[in-house]
């Protein structure tokens, strides 16, 4: 067929050639040109799976979204548990009594581990300082949510963290803890695991303490650095606010040291000191043995938490005479220069009351009021309560808070036991046991309180032990609201009473607290035990010592009581005293208080040299 | 060229420097916003840090000030209380009288050399 038709186009036969071998390159193009079947296949195939591309959208953006959602912020956000410590306690001269930190409980779950056990506990033993065997025992004790060890410190905690062991897992709470140890246990308390506070001021002033803080969701970067989009404003500044008390740690250390002594000597039961700021109520000490550290407080009986200065009540005996004293020369019944008739031993309503030394000394007398609280006179201190009017003497008790709260900030202040008023005015024998302080009880702090408004002019204060909230640059932030002190005695009158008590010291029943060269007031009292059962015990008294210090201005009030000590020479003079005076030697020391005379010798001679010396 | 097209040109080539000096700044902002966040998540752990060695440093003060208190109570410490007879109190030294002070002279004023007025 070709070649007829080439002899049909022969004169244009060059450019035709040309032309065919055009054509037969287009043919072979439009040989690959596309067929409609073909188009709808590529474009058939792109359409799907740009329809495969958009169904897996919608099953990532819609179907699956909320699952996935919930997959990238498990894995993006945390949950910041920022660590909100407890509000530090401090003493008065900023030493730490109580912190918080963070510790860590260490749990194994066995069938998350990825290497053996022995390989585990050979990593984790030197950490805890544990031996490999017991560890693998205890891996072998369960599945999971084995508790391995309670309280690891942060460092543990890091060191374990970058072990980077499948299969641990460290829990994070927080812990008090008590650096001073036993010292500050009675004023301080302590918090349970669930950082509640059970005694002291962790638990009167829990709202104080505790602080609290939100969780916050944050999200994190790929590095496991925080992101702070999320962060709440606010969210860093965390007060630095302390709880100050007013007392102080190195006295506390010296009361609780001579206390300790004077139990072991003696092998009392129980003791307590306290030392009161009379201007203002503050206690600069307050300390009981025995007593208990509060890191350890679960090893302790029960018993040891409560603090039996504030919470048991005790008949106060001859340390309350002077209270006495002040009342009845307040109400006008006797004077200072007023003399009576100690006949020794005399018989009340059928009831005989004695003097404790009437089988030694006997009667002494015509005596002064002086000299009825030198010798600590029980016949004579009736006497002075017989010139009050019965309505009266209880008008005073009542007025000076007896049967009722100091209101102390520290928690389960029992109030004292006072007989009602009709009992009281018409037993004549009811008032003259509490001419010399048996008959009704009170706390040791109440004592303190009472003596205090002997020393600061005449005032009740309310004791405390909380200074206040302070900031980390010793600002004020807040303070308690105490109530105003009440004005009960004139100053004349404490002032009289005062004197009255420094002849205790000077050459009375306290010659064992006297400090050369000070002006000390005191008192003894050794009070026979009341029975539950009614009457008194034979062999249980208590102890106690109270003195006022310095008396050129009087200013601090400490008191000592000791509960049951033993043996026949126990007496408030040698048990309690001593106490008292190496509690004032250290004040002196840290008050930096002068001495008021000249010391020529440290022998009791140099007692009239100091009567010289008027107070300002 | 009609106006219009000029117009329109003279649009489109303002616009795509706008878009550039945009897309500049997004950037920065973009960066600076990855940057600070950064910069706060290093400074939170600085200031955990802190915390935490504040933390430590003042528990390991108070344990060893309360130690030290210890063995200094132990009878072979070789260690004393401070009492009063260990302590020495000065006397404030006695009043000065008060020296009376002599009114100050005003001082003559030195003869100026230069004319009050010109």
């Amino acid at each position: 067929m070709g070649s007829r038709s080439r002899p049909l186009h022969s004169h244009r036969s060059r450019r035709l050639s040309v032309a065919g071998d055009r054509v037969r390159r287009a043919l072979s193009i439009s040989k690959a040109a596309p067929s409609p079947l073909r188009l709808m296949l590529v474009w058939g195939a792109l359409v799907a799976s740009a329809g495969g591309l958009v169904l897996n959208l919608f099953r990532l953006q819609v179907v699956q979204a909320p699952e996935l959602q919930q997959k990238a912020r498990d894995q993006q956000m945390v949950y910041l548990r920022p660590f909100v410590p407890r509000r530090q306690i401090i003493d008065r001269t900023g030493v730490v009594l109580a912190l918080d930190r963070p510790v860590y409980t260490l749990f194994a779950h066995p069938k998350l581990f990825k290497k053996s056990k022995e390989e585990i506990a050979a990593k984790l033993a030197p950490i805890l300082n544990w031996p490999v065997d017991t560890l693998i025992k205890k891996f072998g004790e369960g599945e999971s949510g084995i508790r391995i060890q309670n309280s690891l410190s942060e460092n543990i905690g890091d060191r374990i963290t970058s072990l980077r062991i499948d299969g641990l897992e460290l829990i994070q709470h927080q812990q008090r803890f008590y650096p001073q140890q036993d010292l500050t246990a009675d004023v301080v308390g302590y918090v349970n695991d669930d950082q509640k506070g059970q005694a002291g001021i962790e638990l009167s002033q829990q709202n104080l303490l505790e602080r609290r803080a939100k969780d916050v969701r944050l999200r994190r970067a790929g590095d496991g650095s925080f992101l702070p989009d999320d962060v709440p404003s606010g969210f860093l500044n965390m007060d630095a606010l302390q709880l100050q008390l007013t007392i102080d740690n190195r006295l506390q250390r010296a009361g609780l040291n001579a206390l300790r002594q004077q139990i072991k000597q003696f092998n009392a039961k129980r003791g307590a000191v306290i030392v009161m700021d009379a201007r203002d109520g503050s206690l600069l000490s307050l300390v009981t043995a025995p007593s208990y550290d509060p890191n350890l407080y679960y090893k302790y009986p029960v018993e040891r938490f409560k603090n039996w200065a504030i919470t048991d009540l005790y008949e106060p005996g001859s340390t309350f005479k002077p209270i006495n004293v002040a009342i009845a020369l307040e109400d006008g019944a006797i004077k200072s220069n007023s003399m009576f008739y100690d006949e020794g031993q005399i018989i009340i309503a059928g009831w005989p009351i004695q003097n404790y030394d009437f089988s030694t000394s006997g009667g002494r007398g015509s005596i002064s009021v002086t000299d009825i609280i030198k010798f600590s006179s029980n016949v004579g201190m009736v006497h002075i309560v017989q010139q009050i009017k019965p309505a009266a003497y209880y008008r005073w008790l009542k007025r000076l808070g007896m049967g009722e709260l100091t209101g102390i900030d520290l928690p389960s202040e029992s109030p004292g036991q006072f007989k009602d008023r009709d009992t009281f005015i018409n037993s004549s024998v009811e008032r003259a046991t509490a001419a010399f302080g048996q008959g009704f009880s009170l706390t040791p702090i109440q004592l303190a309180q009472l003596h205090s408004a002997l020393a600061n002019g005449g005032k009740i204060v309310t004791p405390h032990v909380i200074r206040g909230l302070f900031d980390a640059d010793g600002q004020l932030y807040w303070q308690p609201n105490l109530p105003a002190p009440r004005t009960i005695f004139s100053r004349a009158n404490t002032q009289a009473v005062l004197s009255m008590m420094e002849t205790v010291v000077t050459d009375g029943t306290g010659k064992s607290a006297q400090i050369p060269g000070y002006r000390i007031g005191g008192k003894t009292g050794t009070a026979q035990k009341a029975n539950p059962n009614g009457g008194y015990l034979e062999n249980a008294k208590i102890t106690s010592f109270v003195g006022i210090f310095p008396l050129n201005s009087p200013r601090y009030v400490v008191v000592a009581v000791v509960d049951e000590p033993q043996g026949g020479d126990a007496f408030g003079s040698t048990v309690a005293a001593p106490i008292v005076k190496a509690v004032i030697e250290t004040l002196i020391v840290l008050e930096k208080v002068a001495p008021s005379s000249k010391v020529t010798s440290p022998s009791p001679s140099s007692s009239p040299e100091l009567e010289t010396e008027e107070t300002p | 060229m009609p106006l219009w097209l000029r117009w329109l040109i003279g649009l489109h080539r303002s616009s795509v420097i706008v878009v550039f000096l945009l897309a500049i700044a997004m950037l920065i902002a973009y960066s600076s916003t990855v940057y600070t966040q950064h910069l706060w998540s290093r400074d939170y752990h600085k200031l955990k840090g802190l915390q935490r060695q504040e933390r430590e440093m003042i528990a390991a003060r108070e344990n060893m000030r309360n130690y030290i208190a210890r063995q200094a109570e132990r009878p072979g410490a070789g260690l004393i209380n401070k009492t009063s007879a260990s302590t020495i109190f000065l006397q404030p030294a006695p009043r000065r009288r008060a020296q009376p002070v002599k009114p100050p002279v005003p001082e003559a004023e030195p003869q100026s050399s230069k004319p009050l007025g010109y």
